[in-house]
């Protein structure tokens, strides 16, 4: 589905933010991509799209060369942008213009996350707060039902309770066929939601894996000391005491704790799958 | 045009309120130019048509004309101002032709038919204004739209005659004024009007400094005489002289690679 082998891409000609890059991801994931400011998240995310050309290698997402942008390659995917544009027209109006342009449009399920979201047909798209905006922007995108779904830092500007609802809505409306890229600092919101963590760092994939693997070899505990635990991979010290990565014991599975792995690997940590 | 509607509207309010302030003092004009023709006995239908047209109707039109599409072709593809605009436009499922041909039916083809029609009722609206004050020749109260073009072909005056090369130097300025804003306005981000007049002065510039180096390789030139541009002139047929068709050609040549240098602006676009 996505196929991007060593391409190379950078803003400026002296500076490559990716060299030699290569990525590959068959349909059917939601994953978390992660990486520090400045990493490339949100440029890898526009690649993707076909937003930016790639002065080297070669990249094929879903069977076509994105840069062309086809309306049968555009109608199957969608970049939901940290702050993104909508116009000034009534909800009713842009669900009207913009949805029949997408060959899977569902209207039923537009309207149904809107409920969720509590958002009415008749509000005006400019008026609304940015966290309503951002709402409606990810219940339309996900009501295209496209195959490709791409989210830069969608929990940016939500509440509590949306991001609870976003969660919510991301795991009951993704179907099987369908691959979703959340790429976000903001770990913590997509704990729960993701099934495969990618991070890059440096222009290159430092960590690719299923979240099952991890918690299959690995522990996320929180402990009062570590004075007596072996083999600790990585700790952090909190107000409580310490937040460790230690391998798997007596095949007890733990919640994944990304943030604490996310900084594990950024510290270049030992993890090793 | 749901997305668009308020600004289009807005824009013929405005073009409508400037016209009509053009046509207004048009007929002003005008009155002076017939006292000229009654104080000179010189009345005729003809003369009232031909001075009008000439001297009152055409020079405004073409010039708010040729302001007009070069504001509007110059604004042209307004989604590509931002990166978040752009983001939207360049992902919305449809081809980038389709997106190319909507501004160029929009931007162009429909400005240009709207601009005859517009410019016309308003000289309408602008006389029946004006005839509250002061009483205009009758002749013209039954003007029509198609009367500038009639009358100049039936006289065979330069610009609407189809028989003249100045027809076709007109068309292919105007398509050249025309494509250069449009692909500009592809080409550009922000204030691309702007730049393209910018990027304009300069690429004439940069022509007048070449022909003015070819003049003083190849003339000599006098004491007073550097700006002076020394090219001979000649007919190479019964009325087309050799700059008749240095204009044509290369206006009409250029126009020809601009129109597809915007597709492929479009195309190759990034945000």
């Amino acid at each position: 589905m996505i196929a991007i082998e060593n391409i190379s891409f950078g803003y400026t000609k002296k500076k490559f933010l990716f060299k030699d890059f290569s990525f590959t991801q068959e349909s059917g994931n939601i994953i978390g991509l992660l990486g520090e400011n400045g990493a490339g998240k949100s440029t890898l995310l526009k690649i993707i799209s076909g937003l930016l050309h790639v002065k080297q290698g070669k990249i094929v997402v879903n069977n076509t060369k994105p840069i062309q942008r086809e309306p049968d390659f555009l109608s199957d995917i969608f970049l939901v942008d940290d702050t993104p544009f909508l116009p000034s027209l009534t909800i009713k109006t842009y669900l009207a213009v913009y949805g029949a342009l997408y060959k899977n449009f569902d209207f039923d399920k537009m309207h149904h996350l809107l409920a969720s979201f509590q958002l009415t047909e008749n509000q005006k798209l400019h008026k609304i707060s940015h966290g309503q905006q951002k709402k409606f922007i990810i219940a339309f995108a996900l009501s295209t039902n496209c195959k490709l779904l791409l989210l830069d830092e969608p929990t940016n500007g939500l509440d509590i309770p949306s991001k609870k609802i976003f969660r919510k809505v991301l795991i009951e409306s993704v179907t099987e066929n369908q691959t979703v890229i959340i790429s976000t600092h903001q770990v913590k919101d997509v704990e729960n939601v993701i099934d495969k963590i990618v991070q890059i760092a440096d222009g290159k994939i430092v960590f690719e894996q299923e979240t099952f693997k991890i918690t299959e070899k690995y522990q996320f505990q929180n402990v009062s000391s570590i004075a007596n635990l072996e083999n600790v991979k990585y700790y952090e010290k909190n107000p409580f005491g310490y937040k460790v990565i230690v391998p798997v014991a007596n095949n007890e599975e733990t919640e994944i704790d990304i943030e604490l792995l996310f900084n594990a690997i950024a510290n270049k940590a030992e993890i090793n799958l | 045009m749901a997305l668009n509607g308020k600004t289009y509207l807005f824009t013929l309010l405005g073009l409508c309120i400037v016209l009509f302030f053009i046509n207004t003092f048009n007929l002003i004009d005008y009155t002076k130019q017939i006292q000229y023709i009654d104080n000179h006995k010189i009345d005729s239908v003809y003369n009232v048509n031909i001075t009008f047209f000439k001297k009152s109707y055409l020079p405004p039109f073409l010039i708010s004309l040729f302001i007009g599409i070069l504001v509007s072709a110059g604004t042209a593809f307004p989604a590509l101002g931002s990166n978040k605009k752009s983001l939207h436009y360049l992902l919305l499922p449809v081809s980038n032709l389709e997106k190319f041909v909507a501004q160029f039916l929009i931007r162009i083809v429909a400005f240009v038919l709207l601009y005859f029609i517009l410019f016309w009722s308003i000289f309408k609206v602008s006389y029946l204004f004006f005839e509250i004050f002061e009483p205009i020749s009758n002749t013209l109260k039954n003007y029509t739209i198609l009367d500038p073009l009639t009358i100049y072909h039936k006289y065979k005056y330069a610009v609407f005659n189809v028989k003249s090369i100045h027809y076709y130097i007109f068309i292919s300025l105007f398509l050249f004024v025309t494509f250069f804003a449009f692909a500009g306005a592809s080409y550009f981000k922000k204030y691309a009007l702007f730049k393209t007049v910018f990027a304009f002065a300069i690429i004439a510039f940069s022509v007048f400094l070449l022909q003015l180096l070819c003049s003083h390789i190849f003339y000599a030139h006098g004491e007073n005489e550097f700006f002076e541009l020394k090219l001979t002139k000649h007919f190479v047929s019964k009325r087309v002289t050799n700059h008749d068709l240095y204009y044509l050609v290369l206006f009409s040549g250029i126009s020809l690679f601009l129109a597809p240098l915007a597709y492929f602006n479009l195309k190759e676009r990034e945000v």
